[in-house]
């Protein structure tokens, strides 16, 4: 039974609640206790001493108080279970966002933006159930069987001595028989998870089998993974139930035990009744908690699981901010990246790059896949940072201006933008929430995504769904643009799209590419060439270092690789 | 309640299984109630000092409840679950069978994300109608009478006060609990709706939002939303906690109103005294069945709203009516539409407006229109997917209505820009299309696909496996795939659906080429907004 170190110190932040839901447990134990004693007590005087009610009002106003006080306690400490869960699952969300705001989206290691999401949502939810089945349970099972031997020991030391050998052979063999299922449910893996993972695949590919003529087969397959996958899991549950066997049969075993011996030593006169009933009574109450907790045992293992992934992301370091932080450059400047060296993991993507961007250049950067060109813009925007080396921006390195400030003066259009969800207004507002209409128009008219924005449904008040709804790519790409014009910023970083673009969407990225270059210093990831051509200069990297430098025209002359990449792209342009 | 007839009658098979499941897991109850009853006895008993032998009888009993239990348990747990399985086995089967007739044209919803996805996670669902809805109920009915009726050997007023607490903590209670955290609840649920929108916004906008500004803003969104979902949970712990003190407070409620009562009744003379233990312990220990309805409550809800879901998308209506006594075509072509239009049910406008077209055998087409223009609807009437709202189509003379769904896409190979991949090896993906294809016609349509090459220099070759979606293939490999796989069906008209869109100039460029050799001879129909680098016979404009 493991106890996640990390989960028990994230709700040590909240003491309060901690304490008063464990100690509560202990409450709701002793007046379990104070329960068997009065009705042991109620029996013994009816049975043996003929005592009627009248004689009995004491007790029979105490039983009440007692079964009230237990339920009181109980169900108090479930409610302040439930609400330290939910305390710690508002502090963990807290922390995760902050944390990935200081972060930015390139430092999150495997994480990526979809698992981030999922981390901040599900990931946090998933580890609820620790504090609202297991800690209690856990707490429950450390606190009662204990209080219960403390009084069975006095009354009668052969049950307590019953009840103390029995008690650890219950989680023992929870833990072995726990142990061979899941070996058991290995083995069997793939027979478990290849009927729900083909019965999905089905579903969605229903129509191509249709296409294929192959749904009937389809079906048959299904039938036969059905009864696969019936055996298998039932060959693991066929074990994995043996240890809701053993815990049956040890607590029912040994509460049969206590009272067969109880019984036999009254028989001989060697016992009173009162006590020997008290035992009898505590008995089940002794099992109880061991059992809640055999039962909470994947509650733990499942949310481990949960914390392992949220925990994981709150330990990602994130780069420290400087102290006595230099103003950014609110007009172009050079920019400059100095003996850079960056990696992912082992394989170094730069090994000390050097490329100096005069102020207001607009450059092209060109290349295979894999060259370099989307980390060197991250370098860049300062969602990396160099593991040698600097990035300058005028004389400041990146690292001694503060990051929101110099993301103050940037603006930057992803491969693959991303709109959040609201109208197509409050997508370009972002950029600047005081801009006018007119403003508006303006922007959206140099990026060419006036016409297609006018055009749509609602104009722009059209909301945008998951994805940007129904825009095409090529219109996504221009409400980025649109967004980037808005912005006005002195440093201008794009990313253009690998895919396909219809021919009309194309044209006016390029024209708005042109307009978007004066005044500003522009650097284009050209995954299409002819974006390439437009540019002051073209810089072709090829594993991370840079293997030609100049003008297009230059590059067609002397650079061999350009020469391939522009012949390439050329026929397959016609 | 009609959701609950229509799984009742879904389980139903499935009888002899849930009864002996049922059973067992009254005799657990019902062995944990004899053993602190004898236990409860056997100690009465011996406290008078009778003779030995008188104990003989109770102290077996002892033995025999005690060790039974157990074994009623795992049979319980395990027969449960062969039924649940067994029940669940058939759902699949049964789900599978009705949604074949309504692939794709009838699966297709608005504004729903994967249905799929969430019929699959449905389905599972349904794993706990039995285990934890059915039995359970089950189990607490037997136990209420059987108990029941033992106290009321003794005493009618046992029984009735037993009953009365039992009811009260297994339904009336839990259900009161329930309601009162309906509002909270639905807080919840919207909250945390509101959340993941937002944790998915700041997730994969985030560079987004640090460079224009606004991730503070959505930061301090999602902490409301976390804090709303907070206080709702709170609100739903004080609820539970609630419903667990008061079930708790019920049962041991009981358990005092039966020694009131039995403290009077030995008194007068009702009842021997060796018998009040008996009877206060058998009622406390029948309350193990009553605390395992609050769940049953709960987990009720959520199968009937799985189950309606179910049976909603099953029962809807196909697209395509097929003909009693189909049809061959003499030959698959010519292929002509004659006036087709077609409208789905819940629009007012025509997709598609007295569409004529015909296929000559041989012929390349090149159908153009822009988004919105119908392509793939048109692509789904050919293939009978769908039915034109009006007009006509025949193949080889023989009018659509005639014609099975199966026959007429018997003729058809198709590559579209999403085509589906199974996850499984290359060779199963291949198969699919020809299931007696040898391993020479399989390398022949990989080389026409142009695919041959990165294929043989897989470790794995024909064996290299695909996850789900034909992970681990690029973009133009997946296409490659699908073109194969389409060649080996040897069908003697193809649809092409935008079969390069998405794809980088590059790539697109070298599947059209490979297309237009690979489909020499062939009878084509493209559809697609730009054209294709492929040589056409004529092209016609969609929506024009």
């Amino acid at each position: 039974m493991r106890l996640d170190r990390r989960l028990l110190s994230a709700a040590r932040r909240t003491p309060a609640l901690l304490g008063l839901s464990l100690g509560l447990r202990l409450a709701a134990g002793a007046a379990i206790v104070a329960e068997a004693a009065i009705v042991a007590r109620l029996v013994n005087a009816a049975f043996l001493q003929g005592a009627d009610r009248a004689d009995l009002t004491d007790l029979f106003a105490a039983l009440p108080l007692a079964i009230v006080l237990r339920a009181v306690f109980s169900g108090w400490a479930s409610e302040r279970a439930g609400a330290l869960a939910a305390a710690v699952k508002e502090d963990l969300r807290r922390r995760l966002t902050e944390h990935t705001l200081a972060l930015g989206p390139a430092r999150m290691g495997g994480v990526g933006s979809a698992g981030l999401a999922t981390v901040l949502a599900e990931g946090v939810e998933g580890v609820e159930p620790f504090f609202k089945g297991y800690l209690p349970a856990l707490a429950q099972a450390a606190f009662l069987p204990l209080l219960i031997l403390l009084v069975v020991f006095p009354l009668d030391w052969p049950s307590g001595f019953v009840l103390l050998v029995t008690a650890p052979l219950i989680p023992m063999f929870m833990i072995l028989i726990g142990r061979w299922a899941g070996n058991l449910a290995q083995k069997q893996w793939r027979a478990l998870h290849l009927l729900g993972a083909y019965y999905l695949d089905a579903l969605r590919g229903l129509a191509t089998l249709k296409l294929f003529g192959a749904e009937a087969r389809a079906l048959l397959r299904i039938e036969r993974l059905v009864r696969v996958h019936r055996d298998a899991t039932l060959r693991v549950l066929r074990v994995a139930f043996l240890s809701a066997l053993v815990l049956e049969l040890m607590a029912t075993l040994a509460t049969a035990i206590v009272a067969v011996e109880v019984g036999m030593r009254l028989l001989a006169g060697r016992m009173q009744f009162l006590p020997a009933f008290t035992v009898l009574l505590l008995a089940p109450e002794f099992y109880q908690p061991l059992r809640n907790l055999g039962s909470q045992f994947h509650a733990a293992e499942d949310a481990a699981a949960a914390a392992e992934a949220v925990y994981g992301l709150l330990k990602t370091p994130a780069p420290d901010s400087p102290e006595r932080p230099k103003p950014a450059p609110t007009a172009p400047v050079e920019l400059a990246l100095e003996g850079v060296r960056f990696g992912y993991g082992e394989r170094p993507v730069f090994d000390g790059i050097d490329l100096t961007v005069p102020a207001g250049q607009f450059l092209a950067l060109v290349g295979p896949s894999g060259a370099g060109k989307s980390t060197l813009v991250q370098l860049l925007l300062g969602f990396l940072t160099p593991q040698a080396g600097r990035v300058r921006a005028g004389e400041a390195g990146l690292d001694e201006i503060a990051p929101e400030d110099w993301r103050r003066q940037v603006a930057w259009v992803p491969q693959r933008p991303f709109l959040q969800e609201g109208t197509v207004r409050e997508n370009l507002l972002l950029a600047r929430p005081d801009a006018s209409q007119e403003e508006l128009e303006r922007a959206a008219h140099d990026a060419g995504a006036l016409g297609f924005i006018e055009a749509l449904p609602h104009g722009w008040e059209t909301r945008l769904g998951e994805d940007g709804g129904g825009l095409s790519g090529g219109q996504l790409q221009r409400l980025a643009l649109a967004r980037a014009f808005l912005k006005d910023a002195p440093f201008v970083f794009l990313d253009e799209p690998t895919a396909h673009l219809d021919g009309e969407s194309e044209r006016r990225i390029h024209e708005a590419l042109a307009r978007l270059a004066t005044g500003r210093t522009l650097i284009v990831v050209a995954h299409r060439l002819d974006a390439a051509a437009l540019a002051g200069r073209v810089v072709v990297l090829d594993r991370g270092r840079v293997i030609c430098d100049g003008k297009h025209d230059e590059l067609l002359a002397g650079c061999a690789l350009y020469r391939e990449l522009w012949r390439t792209f050329q026929e397959a342009a016609a | 309640m009609k959701v609950q007839l229509r799984l009742l009658a879904l389980v139903r098979p499935y009888l002899g299984w849930m009864l002996a499941a049922g059973l067992s897991g009254l005799f657990t109850v019902l062995a944990g109630v004899g053993l602190m009853a004898t236990s409860a006895y056997l100690i009465a008993k011996a406290a008078l000092r009778p003779e030995t032998y008188l104990l003989m009888l109770p102290i077996t009993g002892v033995r025999f409840f005690g060790l039974s239990r157990g074994v009623f348990r795992y049979g319980e747990r395990l027969l449960g679950h062969e039924a649940t399985f067994r029940i669940l086995g058939r759902l699949r089967v049964w789900l599978f069978e009705r949604l074949i007739p309504l692939a794709p044209a009838g699966l297709v919803r608005r504004h729903s994300g994967d249905v799929m996805a969430r019929v699959t996670q449905d389905v599972e669902t349904l794993e706990n109608y039995f285990v934890r809805v059915l039995a359970p109920s089950f189990v607490a009915l037997g136990t209420l009478a059987l108990v029941g009726a033992y106290l009321w050997s003794f005493a009618p007023n046992f029984a009735l006060s037993f009953a009365a607490f039992f009811v009260l903590a297994g339904v009336a209670w839990p259900l009161g609990a329930m309601r009162l955290g309906r509002a909270p609840g639905a807080v919840r649920v919207a909250a945390q709706a509101r959340l993941k929108r937002h944790a998915v916004d700041l997730a994969r906008g985030l560079g987004e939002l640090l460079v224009y500004g606004g991730a503070r803003e959505r930061a301090a969104a999602l902490g409301a939303a976390a804090s709303e979902s907070r206080r709702a949970e709170a609100r739903l712990a004080r609820v539970e906690g609630l419903g667990e003190g008061g079930t708790l407070l019920l049962a041991h409620a009981a358990l005092w109103a039966v020694l009131w009562l039995g403290v009077g009744w030995v008194r007068q003379g009702g009842m021997d005294g060796v018998y009040l233990g008996v009877v206060a312990l058998a009622t406390l220990a029948a309350f193990e069945a009553a605390f395992a309805l609050p769940l049953a409550w709960q987990t009720l809800g959520a199968v009937q709203a799985a189950a309606r879901r179910i049976f909603e998308l099953a029962d809807a209506e196909p697209p395509v009516r097929e003909p009693a006594e189909p049809k061959r075509p003499p030959s698959p072509l010519p292929l002509v539409l004659e006036g087709v239009s077609f409208r789905y049910p819940e629009d007012e406008r025509m997709v598609i407006e007295n569409l004529d077209l015909r296929l000559e055998p041989g012929e390349r087409l090149l159908v153009r229109g822009g988004s919105g223009a119908g392509k793939t609807t048109l692509a789904w009437i050919l293939l009978k997917f769908l039915e034109p709202t009006e007009g006509r189509i025949s193949m080889g003379g023989v009018d659509y209505r005639e014609l099975a769904g199966g026959e007429v896409r018997r003729h058809f190979a198709v590559v579209d820009q999403r085509p589906h991949l199974f996850a499984g090896t290359l060779r199963e993906n291949l198969l699919l299309a020809r299931p007696e294809a040898t391993e020479e016609d399989l390398w022949r349509a990989l080389e026409q696909a142009r695919l041959a090459g990165w294929v043989r220099a897989q470790p794995a070759s024909l064996d290299t496996p695909l996850g789900e979606g034909g992970a681990g293939l690029s973009g133009g490999q997946a296409r490659r795939l699908a073109v194969a796989r389409a060649l080996l069906k040897d069908a003697p008209i193809w649809i092409l659906d935008e079969p390069t869109e998405g794809l980088d100039p590059v790539t697109a460029r070298e599947l059209a080429a490979a297309l237009d050799a690979a489909l020499a001879g062939k009878t084509v129909l493209a559809i697609s907004h730009q054209p294709l680098g492929m040589g056409f016979d004529r092209v016609l404009e969609l929506g024009a």
